[in-house]
């Protein structure tokens, strides 16, 4: 066992600068909380309504999306310090590793995820739409209803259908 | 620091030349992933129905060269790069990426059993209305992950291919997204899976500043045999921590029953099969490969998990009423089993690796069965409850019989394969006549039964006793679940029968030093 | 006083013994999510001083793989935390109790 004893050790110590920290900021830390301190801005401005508590999910996507292409780069900046070493077998190596960050590049476009504004029609129609349908035959606009209050049904309904003439003369 | 990183890389670089039949398998499954990602962004639509069979393609030709390299044995073992064509391979290769007879029947496994997975997942996600191509995509990913693992000999290789399984796994879990049990699934197996990972990489990077490389041969040569500081018993134990929570060891294995349950049923069966294996083989290389000379610290840590893993997961099996969940507490037990031979590794290092890679087959073989009929009877009776099993027999008594198989072969009982998997691993805890390890299978015989109770209690359940509503109409099998159950019958069968073709191919030699 | 690589092993220690316990104690998905950061940036700093002490270049190779890693599971977290919130707002851990263990 006795090759545990480090361990038991480690664990001791955690539980120990656990339980110090805590105590240390009970004992130290002054606590003189005034009503201005416990408002949400402490800038002196008096929320006067609540926040608005749903961010348009967009904003996540892009931070999320924000964040893998800018890590991959990363792995670019190795290889610009090398780059007259390695030669031909470190620039196919490196198109090879941005062909494939390239191709989830298309995968966002493709899916729609950069577009910006109005709700865009999905991608994914169900199978009994017909691709090769036109602006002029139906659209669905069930449920449209409330979805937009600011701008009137028809223009999200045009700009559905153009969306439509795109996917239709793309494909 | 920019300074030492350019002298360090500059020092001479030289354009290598790739052994490109030893990556095959997975540069095939690379580009079949991008290839079939591609498609499906071109077609839409058009091709939605294509991708599943497009995906399992890919998986079947990227064996073509796992068989061909098994074939061409006396190359064996290759790396990633040729060194000079002209000196006759030494038999040992020690290297970031190492091919052998180990790597190989593990990436046929993954491979098959990704296959099968892809099969039962065809009619759940098409009728699921899931975004079901990109699911396909991650499984491609996830199974990458897998192979590049089977052939890791390196931290940072070992890190990166186990990140590429669970990453794509923890948004599989989450998939049925308007569900809210798979969305806590997926947080709750998400957050475990990053703890772990963190745990993983505290201990690599103790390991590594021990030995001054991430090769796992390295780490072997630079510790001593009985060597004992307590910077190597850390990162030791917290690397083994790590694997313990992505094999679903007890007590890491919270997030084990919830995420089973709550996860589309295909993926289930995805993560307690592939999943758990590719956790196995990352243990078992660190362990064997780096850690030879460290047995006094590895051996007491994983025989307490073993232990306790078989029993706590019996235990809980026992009085569980819903069969996704017993499956996972099963399995969960299963793993102790598996880390069995690892709690005695020291001297036996390559007949312990037989037990385990030989149990892994056969419990991927019979696993993703009974998976397949949990999967064939909820889409009759729309529910995993044992009840709902009742009266199987009446209306389906060829699944009856199939699960029968698959839940003897579990319990160990001859003649079907798990009874093989379990004398293996009782074969190498009594092989040293240590007391440590007979204590151990001891324990294992005793949990041995207690399994036998709650399988032979799903069997009752199905053969005897009658249907919960009355409803004996007959169970519409489509063909792909079908051929998944077929096939995995028939693997069950043949390992259990003739033991001899699974003992044949998991017979390694020296897998410490590439072969 | 001069800084030794032991010092920010040390530092990198701390951390990560700070990170473990937030994840253990806090019960907010996105702050379980930093605590999961600073651990992983603990185990950054112990891999570069231990390239540094020992004039090898793996280490500072594994930390751009961490980084990646690291970037990759929080957005695939974040997206799990999205879904979540949208089905059930100001959730925290407790709350997802629909599977019991």
């Amino acid at each position: 066992m006795a090759q545990y004893l480090p361990l038991a050790a480690l664990l001791v110590l955690a539980a120990l600068f656990a339980f110090l920290s805590f105590v240390g900021s009970a004992l130290l830390a002054p606590r003189r909380s005034t009503e201005q301190k416990s408002a949400p801005y402490e800038c002196g401005i008096i929320p006067g309504r609540e926040p608005p508590q749903r961010f348009p999910v967009r904003f996540y996507l892009v931070a999320m999306l924000f964040i893998v292409f800018d890590i991959e780069i990363v792995f670019l900046y190795p290889w610009a310090m090398v780059h007259g070493d390695v030669g031909l077998f470190g620039l196919i190596a490196v198109l090879i590793f941005s062909a494939m960050v390239f191709e989830s590049f298309v995968y966002l476009i493709s899916k729609g995820a950069l577009d910006w504004g109005p709700l865009q029609i999905n991608q994914r129609q169900s199978e009994m739409v017909d691709a090769s349908r036109t602006a002029t035959s139906t659209i669905r606009k069930v449920g449209l209803e409330g979805r937009y209050e600011h701008a009137p049904a028809k223009t999200a309904a045009a700009s559905a259908s153009d969306e439509l003439d795109e996917t239709a003369s793309a494909a | 620091m920019s300074g030492t990183f350019v002298t360090l890389v500059a020092a001479e670089i030289e354009r290598p030349s790739i052994d490109w039949h030893a990556i095959a398998p997975e540069l095939i499954l690379l580009g079949g992933g991008a290839l079939v990602t591609v498609i499906d962004l071109i077609w839409l639509e058009r091709v939605r129905k294509l991708i599943p069979t497009l995906t399992s393609l890919v998986f079947l030709v990227a064996l073509i060269p796992v068989i061909t390299l098994w074939a061409d044995g006396s190359g064996l073992p290759r790396g990633l790069w040729i060194i000079d064509e002209n000196v006759p391979a030494t038999g040992v290769w020690e290297g970031a990426f190492v091919v052998d007879n180990y790597s190989l029947v593990l990436k046929g496994l993954f491979l098959l059993s990704a296959y099968v997975i892809v099969l039962l997942s065809t009619n759940y996600m098409s009728e699921g209305d899931y975004y079901d191509s990109e699911y396909y995509q991650l499984i491609a990913a996830s199974v990458l992950g897998m192979l590049v693992m089977s052939s890791s000999r390196d931290l940072i290789s070992i890190f990166v291919a186990l990140e590429l399984v669970s990453i794509p796994a923890y948004l599989m879990a989450a998939w049925r997204k308007r569900d809210l049990k798979s969305n806590e699934a997926g947080l709750k197996y998400m957050l475990m899976g990053v703890f772990a990972s963190a745990i993983l990489l505290y201990g690599m990077s103790l390991l590594y500043g021990i030995a001054g490389s991430t090769l796992l041969s390295d780490i072997a040569a630079a510790i001593d045999i009985g060597e004992s500081r307590p910077v190597i018993t850390l990162g030791i134990v917290f690397t083994i921590i790590g694997f313990g929570f992505k094999v679903s060891a007890v007590p890491f294995h919270t997030w084990a029953p919830d995420t089973y349950e709550g996860a589309p049923t295909p993926l289930t069966a995805f993560l307690a099969v592939a999943s758990k294996a590719a956790g196995f083989v990352a243990l078992i290389n660190v362990v064997i490969v780096a850690l030879p000379t460290q047995a006094n610290v590895v051996e007491p840590f994983i025989w307490v998990l073993a232990a306790i893993t078989m029993t706590v997961g019996n235990l809980i099996a026992l009085r569980q009423t819903n069969l996704v969940r017993m499956l996972a507490y099963s399995g969960v037990a299963q793993a102790g089993y598996m880390l069995a031979p690892l709690a005695v590794y020291d001297g036996i290092s390559d007949r312990a690796t037989s037990a385990v890679v030989t149990y892994l087959v056969i419990y991927a073989a019979m696993n993703l069965g009974a998976f397949a009929v949990v999967i064939i009877a909820a889409r009759k009776t729309r529910s995993a409850e044992l009840s709902s099993y009742g009266g199987m027999f009446n209306y389906a008594p060829g699944l009856t019989l199939a699960m029968t198989i698959f839940l003897f072969s579990l319990a160990g009982i001859p003649p079907v394969g798990g009874w093989w998997a379990k004398f293996e691993v009782f074969r190498v805890l009594t092989e040293g006549n240590r007391t440590s390890g007979i204590a151990l299978a001891v324990i294992a015989a005793v949990n041995s039964v207690i399994a036998a109770f709650y399988y032979l209690n799903i069997a009752k359940q199905m053969w005897f006793l009658p249907s919960p509503d009355g409803d004996n109409s007959r169970i519409a099998i489509p063909p792909a679940l079908l051929a998944a159950v077929g096939l995995t019958v028939a693997a069950t069968i043949v390992s259990g029968v003739l033991p001899g073709v699974v003992s044949d191919m998991t017979d390694f030699v020296n897998v410490a030093a590439g072969q | 006083m001069i800084v030794t690589e032991s010092w920010y092993l040390i530092v990198s220690a701390l951390l990560f013994a700070i990170g473990a316990t937030g994840l253990l104690v806090r019960r907010n998905p996105l702050v379980m999510f930093m605590c999961v950061e600073l651990m992983l940036n603990a185990v950054n700093i112990s891999f570069v001083a231990f390239s540094t002490a020992l004039q090898d270049l793996a280490g500072q190779t594994a930390v751009f793989f961490v980084l990646v890693v690291a970037a990759a599971e929080v957005v695939v977290g974040l997206s799990i935390v999205v879904a979540v919130m949208r089905r059930r707002p100001s959730a925290t851990v407790d709350d997802l109790a629909e599977l019991k263990g």
